[in-house]
């Protein structure tokens, strides 16, 4: 018998492909054993931080065409190219911007005090606004920042109406673009002292903020909700909803006939300090895609969406995505992780505080265990004391200085004298499904007539 | 025209901005009586001042939301969100309030005569809630701190997922939320919770249950999952 077994398993291994012998299994590859592995061992979802790193049809799926003889473009660098940007028109004094992007929304909790700090002054540099988080309005950042926008969050962490009438307008949050239909997370290393109080939660808790409101449960209650902030603000600044990309014309038109002034909508590229894992890549939809079913809802409702703009973010990287974002429709964007990474994130220093976290600088998506090597995602002072406030905030008025220039530059190639300026038609698709999704069409294809 | 005189105005041909304008403008120590609101949402909200607010009548959502110091009196029912983020101050109903009653609440005391909906209490991070009467499904939902005395019954899933604070119920509870727990109250609880309801004109229960959390969810051990029903 054994003789016949050796002769049948020797003929078996005979059949086998060689070339097979150590390549992954496409489907269960390393990654995904990886992971069931690790759910094996803890018994629940796993969490991190950072964002999307699923490869999703992006803005590089479209390309700008600039003029040439069809239309003439403008002088880089010297013809006037206006930046400027209104939000919120609607309200008495709506926020009025140099450069259309802004600093996203993000929480003194998963941020540290400077990095809020530092992301008001360096927004405040160049004329635009920043944005509060889940745990209510910093003082510092209140005073770094000449227009700041306050989340109305679900969790009402920290929300006072003394912060509410300080505000220079507000944003109630329904959902965010990496993870839309669930609330926020902050593990308990990240809970200190000091965040614990803002949030009136025991230090050290693992922290989950609910996702839905407290005291309104549907477009119908919004209504009444929005004209409660009206009231307590007496009208003077806008209120506006953040949306995750997700069911976006349904949604972008409910917000708007709420009565919100301007409609935030963040696709799934869009960050997070801590989220279950599965959500960040597989919920929600594109950024290049929302803006887009956005820009149609807007567009569909007439003169009920008249005067209410339509911000946009997630995983904008440069003056390029900020270009193409406008063209297809959004009137401003806002930035998050890039702007985190203006402050510091990922860079290559304190590598062995990296490894120790099991990544390294370009890779690191730890802003969920508290241990920010370079002082933007903790609350641990000792970190945080690596952040420079001053060179911090100088770095993100460099990079919204750079990414408006970036668009300026496209814009006049285009041949527009307004960042604003720039349309659907100023843009190709490179990829079938790219065109699919924009409407834009596919570059090669065009007939003459 | 509005009529206004020393102490009541006559809401019947005011907006609510208006109202809320006259109310802001009010000095510390003021006493006001409105009329002729008919229910109407979000008035006395967003103020600051040591005030004395009553409502003749009903009042409808929101009502002495967002703020930090007036007493407000409602001589009817009132509507969802009622107290909604109090700070300091008070609410008083003498009727039933809707949904969500000092949802939020930070600070100061709501006192109901009858009975709520849904999510009284829900997030509550301070303050004092006294419910007369019962309560609906899901209150005390996340709650962080404060106090919550339930004279009457409480709805499905009352403290469900609760943080800290503290609810008292002397009626009946429909089933506890996740990671809350029961046991009848002190002597010493009792006794200060007698006196309290009566100081407020709420005739006291026999005897409270006390609700408290569990804190098994404080952390994302597994070992606090449940399937569910």
């Amino acid at each position: 018998m054994s003789s016949t077994n050796g002769t049948i398993q020797s003929a078996a291994l005979a059949l086998e492909d060689p070339t097979l012998g150590t390549q992954p299994n496409p489907l269960f590859s390393p990654a995904v054993i990886a992971d069931i592995q690790e759910k094996a061992h803890l018994g629940r979802y796993r969490l991190r931080g950072f964002g999307a790193r699923r490869e999703l049809p992006s803005l590089d799926d479209l390309t700008v065409i600039p003029a040439g003889l069809s239309r003439m473009a403008l002088e880089g660098y010297r013809e006037h190219c206006s930046a400027k940007t209104v939000i919120g028109t609607r309200a008495e004094v709506p926020l009025t911007l140099d450069i259309p992007i802004g600093i996203a929304g993000m929480s003194y909790g998963a941020l540290s005090a400077t990095a809020k700090t530092a992301l008001g002054l360096g927004a405040t540099a160049v004329g635009t606004f920043t944005t509060t988080g889940d745990g209510g309005m910093l003082d510092a950042e209140r005073e770094a920042s000449k227009q700041l926008v306050y989340q109305c969050l679900p969790s009402r962490y920290g929300f006072t109406v003394q912060d509410l009438q300080r505000a220079d307008a507000v944003e109630i949050v329904v959902g965010q673009g990496a993870k839309p239909g669930t609330g926020g997370l902050l593990l308990g290393a990240k809970v200190s002292g000091e965040v614990a109080e803002a949030r009136t939660l025991p230090p050290g808790v693992d922290q989950r903020s609910p996702v839905r409101h407290p005291d309104w449960l549907g477009p119908d209650d919004l209504v009444i909700k929005i004209e409660e902030l009206r009231e307590a603000t007496q009208g003077r600044i806008p209120i506006m909803v953040k949306l995750g990309a997700a069911r976006v014309v349904d949604d972008v038109r409910l917000a708007v006939k709420s009565g919100a002034d301007a409609v935030v909508l963040d696709g799934m590229e869009g960050g997070t300090a801590a989220s279950p894992e599965m959500l960040m890549d597989h919920t929600g939809i594109p950024t290049m895609a929302a803006v887009v079913e956005a820009r149609r809802a807007l567009d569909s409702m007439g003169e009920v969406s008249e005067g209410v703009q339509l911000v946009v973010s997630g995983g904008i990287r440069h003056g390029v995505d900020v270009a193409k974002l406008l063209a297809l429709g959004a009137d401003a964007v806002t930035i998050g992780t890039a702007a985190l990474i203006a402050l510091n994130c990922n860079k290559p220093v304190f590598a062995e505080d990296y490894a120790a976290l099991g990544t390294a600088p370009g890779a690191c998506h730890h802003c969920h265990t508290g241990r920010c090597p370079v002082g933007v995602a903790t609350q641990d002072p000792e970190l945080e004391g690596r952040l420079d406030l001053e060179q911090a905030a100088t770095r993100t008025k460099h990079l919204l200085q750079a990414l408006t220039m970036e668009v300026q530059m496209l814009a006049r190639a285009c041949g527009k004298s307004s960042v604003h300026h720039l349309s659907p038609e100023d843009l190709r698709a490179l990829s079938p499904s790219a065109s699919a999704m924009t409407g834009i069409p596919l570059a090669g294809t065009a007939i003459p007539t | 025209m509005a009529t206004v005189t020393e102490r009541d105005i006559d809401c019947a041909d005011l907006s609510t901005r208006e109202i809320n304008t006259l109310l802001r403008g009010l000095a510390d120590g003021d006493q006001v009586r409105l009329t002729n609101l008919d229910a109407r949402h979000n008035i006395a909200v967003g103020l600051h001042g040591k005030v004395q607010i009553t409502i003749d009548g009903d009042a409808g959502y929101y009502v002495a939301g967002l703020c930090d110091g007036p007493d407000v009196v409602v001589t009817g029912h009132a509507g969802n969100g009622a107290a909604e983020n109090l700070q300091s101050g008070s609410l008083t109903v003498a009727g039933d309030v809707g949904a969500g009653l000092a949802a939020t609440m930070r600070g100061g005391r709501a006192v109901v005569a009858g009975s709520t909906g849904a999510r009284a209490g829900v997030l509550m991070k301070g303050g004092d809630v006294l419910v007369g009467g019962s309560v609906g499904a899901f209150s005390c939902f996340m709650m962080q701190r404060g106090r919550m005395v339930i004279c009457g019954d409480a709805g499905e899933h009352l403290g469900d997922s609760l943080y800290e604070g503290k609810i008292y119920v002397g009626g009946e509870i429909a089933s506890l939320g996740a990671d809350a727990q029961a046991a009848p109250a002190t002597a010493e609880e009792e006794a200060e919770l007698r006196a309290h309801c009566e100081a407020h004109g709420i005739t006291p229960p026999p005897s409270f249950t006390a609700v408290t959390s569990m804190r098994t969810l404080y952390s994302f051990d597994a070992g606090a999952w449940k399937s569910g029903d």
